[in-house]
């Protein structure tokens, strides 16, 4: 089962209002919407340009967005741990 | 739910530090008052984690703004907890606001200030300007001029009907004013004890507010 589906849900940011899930590390879940993700942080933006490529297994040419994507965020070994659809799993 | 979840992604921030940066960006969605130093603090972390830029000058500016709570005004976190904030702005490269809690930290005695984990990670470099900033502002007070009252009353050309002429500032003025050295220190003196005569004590007053006034035009920011 998904670790997504343990979470709870916070009912600020419930399941209706996002296209993609912010799992805090104390297991809340918030649906966000990937838009706004974008055009807010340059690090999820480019997460999310880097997403497509992984869920494709071409790390080869994700390469120079995670490296950005890791320069931008300054805590990178804080940096978002995964990143899986849930249609792989 | 029907079909397939959306995609999801594991942070290291808890949910309310997650919650609060969130606000932020969403719409329609409140922004919170933060009743504690530490959500503020953790949240503009967040924020500079993740590269909104946006959110960290809004949130910058919430540390050095007052906050309405339950229908009270409570006093901006610079002025509540003043290093500590100096720490956190400073090390975010937030100019107005390290250099609005630089100047708060007048107002504690440094060496007895609440501990936390920024302080005690704050470099020597930041602490030096701090210790800076308070000399110079004692510095400027030590100025002679200030040092000595003069008792000619407004109107009349003779000194003050008690007798005296001059008066030096009493002992436990000047350690109040070195103590925390700030207009809103010298305006707000306890003068009855140091000069019983009334009309000493206004001369005092006047003098003192001429003072705090000079030192506002001086360093610019009312304190």
């Amino acid at each position: 089962m998904s670790p997504v589906l343990l979470g709870k849900t916070s009912p600020t940011f419930p399941s209706s209002q996002g296209d993609f899930i912010l799992q805090s590390c104390d297991k809340v879940n918030f649906y966000v919407w990937r838009l706004v993700l974008q055009l807010s942080s340059a690090v999820f933006g480019d997460m999310f340009e880097l997403a497509p490529k992984v869920a494709a297994r071409d790390y080869s040419t994700s390469e120079e967005a995670s490296v950005r994507a890791r320069r931008r965020s300054r805590h990178s070994s804080e940096s978002p741990r995964t990143l899986s659809p849930l249609s792989q799993t | 739910m029907h079909g397939l979840a959306p995609p999801f992604v594991e942070v290291s921030e808890d949910a309310m530090t997650l919650e609060a940066l969130l606000s932020f960006i969403h719409p329609n969605v409140p922004r919170p008052t933060f009743v504690s130093l530490d959500n503020l603090i953790s949240t503009l972390r967040a924020a500079q984690k993740y590269a909104m830029d946006q959110v960290v000058l809004t949130l910058g500016s919430e540390l050095v703004r007052s906050r309405v709570v339950d229908g009270k005004v409570l006093p901006s976190f610079a002025e509540t907890d003043p290093l500590r904030v100096f720490a956190v702005t400073r090390e975010l490269g937030l100019q107005t606001e390290s250099q609005i809690a630089a100047v708060a930290t007048l107002n504690v005695n440094l060496n007895s200030a609440a501990a936390s984990a920024e302080v005690d990670r704050m470099p020597t470099m930041f602490y030096r300007e701090v210790v800076r900033l308070r000399k110079e502002r004692k510095d400027w007070l030590k100025t002679p001029k200030w040092w000595t009252i003069s008792m000619h009353q407004p109107g009349q050309t003779s000194h003050c009907p008690c007798g005296t002429r001059h008066r030096d500032i009493p002992d436990s003025v000047k350690q109040a004013i070195r103590k925390a050295p700030t207009s809103t220190t010298i305006r707000n003196l306890d003068l009855a004890a140091g000069f019983p005569c009334l009309r000493c004590q206004g001369a005092a007053r006047r003098h003192f507010a001429n003072m705090a006034a000079a030192y506002d035009e001086y360093f610019g920011v009312p304190v």
